[in-house]
């Protein structure tokens, strides 16, 4: 499948998704340092390079926790200026990544809590790459209940789907199964202790096998 | 156990697909530009004068919108609220009795002025209450004499004395 650029209506071909997607990047830290030390001392440049380090991750978490592109672009953006803002209180004690995801997670968890009436998917299209995922192509074309399904059919399903856990069984699931994240960065994100994370990413499993059961053999 | 770990994996998989659905291809390239933009339009939004912030600021707008689309419950009380003090004003217009054309001045409540109006004629007494302004508190009807012959029981004569300024 090629998706089309909205933009230049021609076909375009996106870089292959990460399948499992990498952990906080641990090149050059003491790099990080400084850029952080630059950025508070106002150096904008500086903080733009933050920003590119970090802005596809923070992007996607917030897309996968509202299901919602322009809500992701908008919370990704003030969550960033937000930590600009803050730069100043960043003692250094975590990461800077975990520091800004830790924002962006209480960010979006915020505007979830004020959302709750009004849900309105704006999904993201697949990728290019989603046909040559053999999981997935097995997935359908295997012989389940609903095998005639396509794609965005299932990437609706599953959506609403997550849509229906709340917020921190949510979070567990799209930073752990979706972005893989390990249960020690997610519990330093959500600032609780391992075994909480293990026993919501249990429950979160559990309720969306419950949800999606027509989909799963 | 082990069907659980197995549909869990099978959920892992379908978890996968998220893992596709990506925004534009070009979309994050100029996301880190607008984030420094807005944060320099904060800067200058914070030097800004006192009442271009006043103005130009509706975040308290947006807040209370936000809080009363999250509360169905603090909306509805909002816009009872505001029907009830629609009803109340509409309620409390009609039951104001318009005042008379002619009773502009304060003056025309007062006693004197009413026994004024009622001993004297009609059109003098509307010609006397437009003459009428709050620095000019004694009545045009006539000159002191005339009330003085109206009041004279015993027919005395009576001479008016001319009063000459230059005297």
């Amino acid at each position: 499948m090629i998706m089309t650029d909205p933009a230049t209506g021609k076909a375009s071909k996106r870089p292959p998704p990460k399948e499992n997607p990498a952990p906080p990047p641990a090149k050059a830290p003491t790099e990080e340092t400084v850029l952080v030390k630059r950025a508070r001392q106002g150096d904008l440049a500086a903080y733009d390079e933050l920003v590119r380090r970090y802005q596809e991750r923070i992007y996607a978490t917030i897309y996968h926790m509202t299901s919602n592109h322009e809500d992701a672009n908008d919370l990704a953006q003030e969550a960033f200026i937000k930590a600009y803002q803050a730069l100043k209180t960043f003692k250094g004690g975590s990461s800077f990544y975990t520091w800004v995801y830790r924002i962006a997670v209480n960010k979006t968890i915020n505007f979830l809590k004020q959302r709750k009436n009004r849900s309105q998917m704006s999904l993201n299209d697949l990728d290019v790459n989603v046909e040559h995922n053999p999981d997935l192509v097995a997935l359908i074309s295997d012989k389940t209940p609903r095998r005639e399904a396509g794609l965005t059919e299932l990437q609706e399903k599953l959506n609403e789907a997550m849509q229906k856990l709340s917020e921190p069984h949510r979070l567990v699931v799209t930073l752990h199964d979706i972005q893989g994240l390990s249960h020690e960065e997610i519990a330093n994100i959500m600032d609780c202790n391992i075994g909480t994370v293990r026993s919501r990413l249990f429950y979160a499993r559990q309720q969306l096998q419950g949800y999606l059961s027509d989909y799963l053999k | 156990m082990n069907s659980d770990v197995e549909n869990f994996e099978q959920l892992r998989r379908l978890l996968a697909l998220k893992r596709h659905e990506q925004p534009h291809p070009r979309y994050f390239n100029d996301f880190s530009s607008q984030v420094v933009a807005r944060i320099k339009a904060g800067d200058k939004g914070e030097t800004a004068d006192g009442l271009d912030w006043l103005f130009g600021d509706v975040s308290w707008l947006q807040r209370l919108w936000a809080t009363l689309e999250s509360k169905p419950a603090l909306a509805g009380a909002f816009g009872a609220a505001v029907c009830a003090m629609l009803v109340a004003g509409i309620v409390y217009s009609a039951n104001v009795e318009p005042a008379p054309a002619h009773a502009a001045g304060p003056l025309m409540a007062s006693e004197g002025v009413m026994s004024f109006v009622s001993s004297a004629g009609a059109a003098g007494a509307i010609d006397a209450s437009l003459s009428f302004s709050s620095t000019n508190g004694v009545s045009p009807a006539g000159s002191l004499f005339d009330q003085f012959h109206a009041q004279n029981p015993f027919g005395l004569p009576v001479r008016e004395v001319k009063h000459s300024p230059g005297f």
